[in-house]
């Protein structure tokens, strides 16, 4: 059985940033900002604290990429850098109230695809945006910590199975299982949007 | 399609949820005064040890055999320097072993202002 090689497209900037290439590792921080972003702010639900873990995540990078040895590709290790200080810094942020509905984004709105299954999927009380949002961020702050981060990387941003294991450094079943179970409990709280 | 395809769908819709127009500019150009400004705060000694500890990772498996070494020579300067700090040992206000107080030998006579003694005062017996 052969192993699938896979080739790091960033392979070239990682190594000048290796070097001491600023530059290089700005380019990095571009490129992947706004995929982690979507990761952390999906699991923390608050933007501020999105922000500042956003900057701490890029800042630890930095400072660990001498020893990142091209075992996996870049993606993979700043997403799992990403994924544990997210689910560590939700740990510790437990005794806060978990969700905060100030920071709910207005272009939404705009946005077809929600319109149209905000009022298609129940005519009868024709839910607004606000409140399909609000009940979405309801449904994934209800989750555990382990579920949301699957939920959010697969659902959310499309993330294979394959690399979620990866990621999350535990086997594909396991994340199949976590999403089942993630639906599962979603369903509960969207009955109302689900036909 | 199923429910767990309409949840995902539901859910997916999350994706829209993104920061205003020019927010990742802004992001990266606070990261970049962030790391100049802990370049600044990092003092030689922390990049010292930084590049150390770097050079120690970097080792492999030899780094068991230097580590150990090097507490080895540790320990051996430690113990040669506290030596030589408090030189040999010198036992003091150690009575010889044959030494025994002679429990006979009289208490001294103290004297009184007077001129008597403990043993010629009369007021010192009492009868009762």
């Amino acid at each position: 059985m052969f192993r699938e090689e896979k080739i790091d497209p960033d392979h070239e900037l990682v190594r000048r940033a290796q070097d001491g290439n600023t530059r290089a590792f700005d380019d990095l921080v571009v490129k992947y900002s706004t995929k982690l972003y979507g990761m952390v702010y999906h699991m923390t639900a608050n933007k501020e604290d999105t922000h500042d873990l956003l900057q701490d995540i890029f800042a630890k990078a930095y400072r660990s990429l001498k020893r990142f040895r091209g075992k996996s590709t870049f993606y993979t290790w700043i997403y799992s850098i990403s994924t544990n200080m997210t689910l560590n810094f939700l740990k510790k942020r437990k005794r806060r109230s978990a969700l905060s509905l100030d920071n709910v984004d207005s272009g939404i709105q705009n946005n077809d695809a929600l319109v149209d299954l905000g009022h298609a999927s129940n005519p009868r009380h024709q839910s607004n945006i606000n409140e399909l949002q609000k009940k979405l961020n309801e449904a994934l702050q209800a989750l555990s910590e382990d579920h949301r981060a699957v939920v959010t990387m697969f659902d959310i941003q499309g993330v294979p199975h394959a690399e979620i294991s990866r990621i999350l450094g535990v086997t594909e079943g396991t994340v199949r299982s976590r999403l089942f179970y993630a639906h599962k409990q979603l369903q509960g709280h969207l009955q109302e949007y689900v036909r | 399609m199923n429910n767990s395809d309409q949840i995902q769908k539901l859910v997916s819709l999350k994706r829209y949820e993104t920061p205003p127009d020019g927010y990742f500019e802004d992001f990266l150009e606070e990261f970049q005064q962030r790391q100049r400004q802990e370049l600044l705060k990092k003092s030689s000694l922390s990049l010292l040890s930084e590049r150390v500890g770097t050079w120690f990772r970097e080792l492999g498996s030899i780094k068991w055999v230097a580590g150990a070494g090097v507490a080895y020579v540790t320990l051996t300067i430690g113990f040669v320097v506290y030596s030589s700090i408090s030189g040999p040992e010198v036992e003091q206000n150690i009575a010889p072993a044959s030494y025994k107080r002679d429990s006979a030998e009289p208490l001294p006579a103290v004297d009184f202002e007077d001129g008597s003694n403990f043993r010629s005062r009369q007021d010192t017996k009492r009868e009762f």
